[in-house]
């Protein structure tokens, strides 16, 4: 946990060209992430903060194209732009560098597998190596052990259970190689040879298991057989959650992870997420439209307004000292008994012919003349304090 | 103009609908007995004029429901059904000789209705307001409604399949109007019927295309041309009269199921499930039988067949698609904004569920013919000679491999008519497919 | 509700249909005058000449429950189906035609089902793209076509132009080969197909398979057609929901989430359709038998219709219900062991 910047998204454009036109989703939006931080991505409906999660993923769904821009992650101490890499490549990122968790937990599981055999494919996807070399290890041990003795009955018994067989061990060695072996295919499907396929399994659902366990999911062997549609929504999300890190990824996106839930349940999963990101030392990006929520799991926070990154700084300056005309709004909105409740006036304006100039010009109070023929520039007039607009033109530090 | 109903309007809706009433009535009552005045009236088309006169009415009626309730698709469907209704009345009769005469008396009722509203700029009879007033404020309520035609039109237009299907669909039922004029009965040998095809000659083997027949003779020396053009006549017909019938069945079925619920649902969803117990085509085969020897002539014996078999389905999918909108928020808010029982259904739950009902009326057409067809094919359908596209290739089958020097020779007695009834099908289903994409709701905007 | 409860459920809803079916037969025939209802309760010909006699003994001339009581008696007990024309007990006619049809549903079903699964998931999971382009024709082509049309314009160029695949099942040496008084060959199953493999006549075997290449394919492309385009939009339903973008984000490769996947989920639905498969080729084999003449019962059935002949026909329609609803009472089972949500309730 560096705190270094890992993942910079640069100047990313998103159309979706649709029958009513074509709808600019995301403009030049900009947001960089730290290791180790938590960032919250908010705004309101359709500003395109759950778009810029699926961006980075590479997951946009027809007829939505990115137009132009650049999301560079730093892999092995190198910078590699998503957006140019072939599917193979980026597939070895989705749900290993970085994995997604979403918004309906119910409907991101196919209802037709066991929560264990959706896990396991994570985890046979990206960690097949892994769990293979470990077999091997403990079978080396484990014969170690047994032969200098002095050991109890039971002790043995254990022992000799991850012994495994020469030709179970040649297997293995064949699966790390090349999982998609033609031997290896056949040898899993008779039944006396696919003795190492039925360890290997036994591993993989032990790994299953674990994680459950950490999700603080009650009976975690026996959810492992349900099936999604037995779970209640809080299980669901757990379960979810537990998915995605699976192969310790270093980026989680939270996409609006407790909207769906009940506010008690709320609460648990975002305890639960907290103490995940301690113990597995990841990063988290949330997106959500609740700024209580930011307030209480983000670290630096990044407000969107209609396809725009308008402002960027950590929590505490944003709520304390917050640049962007928008911010200013949305914080005085947040209702508070015993004041009037306030609203900001206006629309937001449709994507499909958004303004020549800053997409807030009409609603804005300190709106220029500037504002409405000319698209604002990033600036920071405070350290760490980013800012997409023209009343802070020129204070760049 | 919820809540307002000015009394001039009351008593036109009132007019129109008793009149379209009377219509409807006359019209089964023709089908029903049949000519009622031979004598006076002996080229009289019974089938024809009661179709027109029920549909007209059903027209009428339509008229008559949206000047009653004052809609916001009030006046200009209102004006746009009169219009059609004329054109309707005017059109098909002149086109079949019927006595159109009697229509006249129904048509001049419409008519001055048209010109009263069209031009009373000055009566004070709504509220205060002309009729002109309110056309311009309907117009404008209207916006939302005309731009979803626009854009349906649009969909439509840019769909080649649904374009290339209404040609199809165009092209038969242009053909099966003007089959008069494309093959003239001239001669006709038995009585009257120009659906016979006409034959010269006994001969039994058929004779190649010629000048004198293009499409060549089948078996008897049938002319195939006559039968082709003929024959949409009898396939719209079929098409039109059993899923027509199948559909008021069942739509009256499923709407009681569905409305009453509890045991009357339980009952007649039972006796849909035994009807749908037989494959289709089989249990028709069964009624035929039935009804053949107890007098009934052989083409309505099937016409009547594929209507008991049929109604089920409609029932079913009326009932499913009721059931399912009345559970949707949408309905349950116009209830809780005061929204009365009627228009509830009116407006909400009946365009929501009617859209598969049509999408599968409109594919029925072409599947109906293609029972008829095969039924006539087995020898069950129409008698010999009558214009059918199933009887010419059951005729055929005889003379598929007759010669073995020159096994094609005897190619047009099934080629041309199998395209015929390829083509007919192959139209209503494009459109068929094509109305299923257009209207649904979740496919229209990607 | 578990797996034996909905499987009880549907058994107990599956009986009074079929007790229905029966009874609307039954209310069908009765239009029927006398002298041709008779016809069903007569067992063999020497009963065909005092039918009055038999009239009376089954009560044709009681009222209406009586009636029905006595035909359900000689229909479940006796196996009666009545006569039909030519003087042979229904019943008889039926199992001696049985073969013929089994043979074609036996090899066409398996055949539609995979093309129909197959095609269709494929051309789901590759929108627009030129197989699901062919995918369209095929099922545009197979619901507009005439079924029996296309089965002549096959004859006429496989059979009268080509001379590879011939109508009808037997070839006229085969034919005399087993109609000769002392041939050694033993029917066993009746079907052409495994017998003459059981007897090891290779020759009779290929005759057979030629016979009913024409056959199988008509039934079978007109079929697949509607079951390519249910799974085509049930696989498209399926691969817009939420699970398969998460499962792209697990990082699957798009093979193996439609593989994986989609196709389960997709293919939940396409299996309802099956049963209606079976009321199609219940219909079918009456036209395609007709067309090649290939001697089953649902030629059998055709051919008497045409006769005004009432007990063929009866029979065919009590058969082709009783195997549509138990047939549909199966898919329902497999459709819930197959979907966890109804199978574990």
């Amino acid at each position: 946990m560096t705190g270094n910047v890992f993942l910079r998204i640069e100047d990313l454009d998103l159309r979706f060209y649709t029958y009513e036109g074509v709808v600019e989703a995301l403009d030049r939006v900009r947001l960089q992430i730290k290791d180790g931080e938590t960032i919250g991505v908010v705004g309101e409906t359709g500003c395109g903060k759950s778009v810029t999660g699926f961006s980075e993923l590479n997951l946009i769904p027809p007829p939505g194209k990115i137009e132009g821009g650049k999301i560079f992650l730093q892999k092995n101490d190198q910078w590699i732009n998503l957006l140019r890499q072939r599917d193979a490549y980026l597939r070895t990122v989705r749900g290993k560098d970085i994995s997604m968790i979403f918004q309906d937990p119910k409907s991101a599981l196919n209802p037709v597998y066991t929560v264990r055999q959706q896990i396991s494919e994570a985890i046979l996807h990206h960690r097949m190596e892994d769990l293979c070399l470990k077999l091997l290890e403990d079978s080396k041990n484990a014969t170690e052990s047994l032969k200098q003795g002095n050991l109890s009955e039971h002790e043995k018994t254990k022992l000799r259970k991850a012994v495994l067989s020469k030709r179970e061990r040649r297997m293995l060695e064949r699966m790390i190689d090349d999982p998609q072996r033609l031997i290896v295919r056949i040898a899993s499907r008779i039944p006396v040879l696919n003795r190492f396929k039925h360890r290997f399994n036994a591993e993989v659902t032990k790994e299953v298991v674990r994680m459950l366990k950490d999700m603080r999911i009650p009976d975690p062997d026996r959810v492992a057989e349900m099936y999604p549609h037995e779970l209640s929504g809080g299980m669901a999300q757990r379960v979810v959650v537990a998915m995605a890190l699976s192969c310790n990824p270093k980026l989680l996106i939270a996409d609006e992870p407790t909207t769906n839930l009940d506010v008690t349940v709320q609460l648990q999963i975002l305890t639960l997420i907290k103490d995940l990101k301690t113990k597995y030392g990841m990063t988290i990006q949330y997106i959500t439209h609740d700024m209580g929520v930011v307030a209480e799991m983000c670290d630096r926070v990044a407000v969107m307004y209609a396809g725009n990154v308008v402002e960027l700084a950590e929590v505490l300056e944003v709520f304390k000292n917050p640049l962007h005309p928008y911010t200013k709004a949305l914080l005085e909105c947040i209702p508070r008994p015993g004041t009037q409740l306030k609203s900001i006036e206006g629309f937001v304006p449709s994507l499909i012919s958004p303004p020549k100039g800053c997409r807030f010009n009409d609603r804005c109070p300190y709106a220029m003349e500037k504002c409405v023929r000319e698209k604002p520039e990033f600036v920071s007039p405070k350290k760490g304090h980013q800012v997409l607009c023209h009343l802070y033109a020129g204070e760049s530090q | 103009m919820v809540g307002e109903r000015p009394l001039g309007l009351t008593f036109l809706a009132t007019l129109e609908a008793i009149l379209s009433v009377i219509e409807i009535n006359i019209g089964i009552l023709l089908f029903v007995i049949g000519n009622p005045l031979p004598n006076a009236l002996p080229g009289l088309n019974v089938g024809l004029t009661g179709t027109v006169l029920v549909g007209t009415g059903i027209l009428g009626l339509f008229l008559a429901y949206y000047l009653w309730s004052g809609q916001a698709f009030g006046w200009l469907a209102a004006t746009g059904l009169v219009v059609a209704d004329a054109i309707v009345r005017i059109l098909l009769p002149a086109m079949f000789g019927a006595a159109w005469i009697a229509y006249a008396i129904f048509l001049e009722l419409d008519l001055a209705m048209l010109y009263y509203l069209t031009r009373s700029s000055t009566t004070t009879f709504f509220g205060g307001e002309s009729v002109r007033e309110v056309i311009e404020k309907e117009r404008i309520e209207m916006q939302p409604r005309i731009k979803e035609i626009k854009f349906t039109l649009k969909l439509v237009r840019k769909s080649s399949l649904s374009i290339i299907g209404a040609a199809i669909v165009l092209f038969y039922v242009f053909m099966a109007l003007f089959a008069p004029v494309l093959a003239p009965p001239g001669d006709v040998s038995q009585g009257g019927d120009s659906m016979v095809m006409p034959h010269q000659g006994m001969s039994l083997i058929p004779v190649a295309p010629n000048a004198q027949h293009p499409f060549g003779t089948m078996q008897g020396q049938y002319d195939i041309y006559y039968g082709c053009i003929w024959g949409a006549r009898s396939a719209l017909r079929i098409g039109i009269y059993v899923a027509g019938g199948s559909l008021v069945i069942g739509l009256v079925i499923g709407i009681l199921a569905a409305y009453y619920g509890g045991w009357m649902d339980e009952v007649l969803m039972r006796l849909t499930d035994v009807v749908l117990a037989f494959p289709g085509l089989i249990l028709s085969m069964a009624l035929i039988v039935v009804l053949v020897p107890t007098g009934v002539a052989r083409l309505d014996a099937v016409m009547i067949s594929l209507v008991i078999v049929g109604w089920p389905g409609y029932a079913r999918l009326i009932r499913g698609e009721i059931l399912r909108v009345k559970n949707e928020d949408y309905v349950e808010a116009a209830k809780s904004v005061g929204c009365s029982d009627l228009r509830v259904i009116g407006s909400h739950i009946l365009p929501n569920s009617i859209y598969p009902v049509l999408i599968v009326f409109t594919l029925d057409l072409g599947t109906i013919v293609l029972a008829a067809a095969a039924l006539s094919f087995l020898g069950l359908g129409s008698t010999l000679g009558y214009a059918d596209w199933g009887q010419i290739i059951s005729l055929s089958q005889n003379w598929i491999y007759a010669n073995p020097a020159a096994p094609f020779a005897y190619w047009f007695t099934f080629i041309i008519p199998g395209i015929f009834i390829s083509i007919f099908v192959l139209g209503w289903n494009l459109l068929g497919d094509a109305l299923r994409d257009i209207l649904d709701p979740t496919l229209r905007r990607k | 509700m578990g797996l034996r409860t909905y499987v009880l459920r549907r058994l107990i809803l599956a009986i009074p249909v079929l007790f229905g079916a029966v009874v609307l037969i039954f209310a069908v025939v009765q239009f029927l005058p006398v002298s041709t209802r008779v016809s069903l309760y007569i067992r063999d010909p020497k009963m065909a000449r005092n039918w009055q006699q038999v009239a009376n003994a089954s009560g044709l001339y009681a009222p209406v429950y009586v009636q029905f009581y006595e035909w359900m008696k000689s229909l479940l007990i006796d196996h009666n189906l009545g006569i039909d024309a030519s003087a042979t007990p229904v019943y008889d006619a039926i199992i001696h035609r049985l073969p013929a049809t089994i043979e074609i549903v036996m090899y066409a079903s398996p055949i539609i089902v995979f093309i129909g699964l197959a095609l269709g998931v494929r051309a789901g999971a590759n929108k627009d793209k030129p197989i699901d382009q062919a995918s369209r024709i095929l099922a545009i082509l197979g619901t507009s076509l005439p079924s029996f049309w296309f089965g002549i314009v096959l004859l006429s160029i496989f059979y009268a132009g080509l001379g590879w695949f011939p109508p009808q099942r037997y070839g006229q040496e085969v034919l005399s080969y087993l109609l000769k008084p002392n041939s050694p060959w033993q029917w066993h199953t009746g079907l052409v197909t495994i017998d003459s493999l059981i007897n090891g006549q290779w020759w009779i075997f290929l005759d057979g398979v030629r016979h009913l290449v024409l056959p199988i394919t008509v039934l079978s492309l007109l079929n697949s057609a509607v079951m390519v385009r249910v799974t085509r939009s049930s696989m498209l339903e399926a691969l817009g929901k939420d699970y398969i973008t998460a499962a792209k984000a697990k990082g699957l490769s798009k093979k193996e989430v439609v593989f994986k996947h989609a196709r389960r989920n997709a293919l939940i639905p396409a299996i309802t359709i099956s049963g209606l498969m079976i009321a199609s080729l219940l219909t079918g084999v009456v036209i395609t038998e007709t067309v090649f003449n290939m001697g089953g019962i649902g030629q059998y059935a055709a051919a008497s219709a045409v006769l005004l002949d009432v007990p063929p026909v009866i029979g065919y329609a009590l058969l082709s219900a009783v195997v549509f609803v138990i047939s549909n009472l199966i898919v329902d089972v497999l459709y819930a062991y197959i979907d966890p949500r109804i199978r574990l309730g």
